[in-house]
């Protein structure tokens, strides 16, 4: 098990509140979609203790994911519930007026009284969805609100989105090699205050599998990087606008990797450019 | 693309397998009687085969998807309602009008039979071979895959202008099928569209035709 340097893990805060949360959280996306398979289940059961072991907090879902809420709500329960859970799922649904009852269901899945953060996905019913979010948090039933996008051809309308409301998170696509995000969409979040989760950082695993058979360079030693996991996530959190990656896995060992750049030090601005232009060499 | 990958999937069967038993065996004699359906023809043979696929596509839309596999994938009540849709349209065309299948010698013939026997007992052989083992095997009447092309070779055994209407969903069935295996890396579904792609060729192929 490779993990790099330790000490206090990296955090950065919600702007809209200022709380502190790992830059290092867990998607959910296909990897815990296990349905009723009691093995499949426990093995994610040991994902996410990994995953808390290791500091982290911040695990999100969507009721796009099939059974991975159920999943990770059986997850959570055979650990004894982790104080440290930061909740965040989504709504998605054509029709405002069922998105009540399908926030019900997923904290029911999850077993959860209520969201940390409930973001609007991919942008659907947008203007429907957050009146209903913002009501749900002014009554206590959520802490956060945000939308989502994982559509690289979306952006000039999360951007406008971003522009118009008061959201407390965003959640787009940014990796080392889709960083069209850097133009606009992170440039207007640390204006507007808005926090940001990152998805997709491997391209699902299409980065790893392209970089893994390339050596990872000596210098990632600066940055504490030990495997490419850890040099892909730190890439993307050392933007001072990124608050937090969710990158998603199915296996206790990778989870283990993954959560290794919670820890250690970050690229500055130099080393950020001389990791673009490695990996576009390769 | 999917929401789940090939374990899961694998995984998936074996679970509906067991929840199912024991439908495979009245499934598997109810597609015997269709293939003896159509050797020799019989009067009347085109209803009776019309209304056993009926129930698979049925069964697949309802049972499968819409009970089973909508836990795992948003799109289940998107495949669930056309497999519905298409035991309507088998239901109109086979059933009321009674179009006749049956087999007669021929490159149309052989394949459309051979496609039929292969969806029958090839893919649950090949499906069977994974992890799982032959608790996961796909069935005719049970798992859509080896429905379709078992449904395309049959419906290839009409004569004349082939259903054209009727294929149009086995065909495109076979081709996600064929997507998701190369997507989550199951080769044994991978004869799936292949075959679906010759007996659509077949049927464009204005070739000799049986009156």
């Amino acid at each position: 098990m490779s993990v790099a340097a330790e000490g206090a893990p990296i955090t950065r805060a919600i702007p809209s509140s200022g709380e502190e949360i790992p830059v290092v959280g867990m998607g959910s996306w296909i990897t815990f979609n296990v349905g009723a398979d009691r093995r499949l289940r426990d093995e994610r059961a040991e994902v996410l203790r990994e995953f808390f072991a290791r500091g982290g907090k911040v695990i999100d879902c969507s009721p796009m994911y099939g059974s991975s809420a159920a999943v990770i709500g059986y997850g959570l329960e055979k650990l004894g519930r982790p104080p440290q859970l930061f909740s965040a799922s989504k709504v998605w649904t054509w029709l405002k007026g069922d998105g009540p009852e399908q926030m019900a269901a997923q904290r029911a899945a999850w077993g959860v009284p209520r969201f940390d953060l409930m973001q609007v996905h991919n942008l659907l019913n947008w203007e429907g969805h957050l009146a209903t979010l913002r009501d749900m948090k002014a009554a206590g039933e959520l802490r956060y609100l945000g939308i989502t996008t994982s559509h690289g051809r979306r952006h000039d309308e999360l951007a406008a989105v971003m522009q118009r409301e008061d959201l407390d998170v965003v959640q787009f696509t940014y990796n080392i090699l889709d960083r069209a995000a850097e133009a606009r969409l992170l440039p207007l979040a640390a204006e507007r205050g808005q926090a940001v989760l990152v998805n997709r950082p491997f391209r699902r695993k299409d980065l790893i599998r392209r970089f893994e058979k390339h050596p990872l360079p000596d210098w990632a030693a600066e940055f504490d990087a030990v495997n490419w996991p850890q040099f892909l996530l730190k890439f993307i959190v050392s933007h001072p606008a990124v608050t937090c990656v969710i990158p998603a896995t199915s296996r206790a060992d990778h989870m283990a990797e993954n959560m290794g750049a919670l820890h250690g030090r970050l690229p500055d601005a130099a080393l950020r450019r001389r990791m673009v232009d490695y990996v576009e060499s390769l | 693309m999917f929401a789940y990958d090939g374990e899961v999937l694998t995984s998936f069967y074996a679970q509906y397998n067991a929840a199912v038993w024991p439908a495979q065996a009245l499934a598997l004699a109810l597609a015997l009687v269709a293939l003896w359906l159509t050797v020799p023809p019989r009067r009347g043979s085109g209803r009776a085969i019309g209304a056993l696929l009926v129930a698979a596509w049925l069964w697949c839309g309802l049972v499968y998807f819409l009970g089973y596999f909508a836990i795992y994938d948003f799109m289940a009540p998107v495949y669930g309602w056309a497999f519905v849709a298409e035991a309507g349209l088998l239901a109109w065309v086979l059933v009321r009008r009674g179009l006749p299948l049956a087999f007669r010698p021929g490159l149309r013939g052989i394949f459309g039979l051979g496609a039929a026997v292969f969806a029958l007992f090839g893919l649950p052989l090949l499906t069977g071979l994974g992890g799982a083992g032959h608790a996961a095997a796909q069935l005719v009447g049970l798992a859509p895959g080896p429905t379709a092309l078992f449904t395309l070779g049959l419906l290839l055994l009409a004569p004349g202008r082939p259903p054209w209407l009727l294929m149009v969903l086995p065909l495109a069935w076979c081709g996600l099928a064929g997507v998701r295996s190369w997507a989550l890396d199951l080769p044994a579904a991978w004869p799936l569209p292949i075959l679906a792609a010759v007996l659509a060729l077949l049927a464009l192929w204005r070739g000799p035709r049986v009156p």
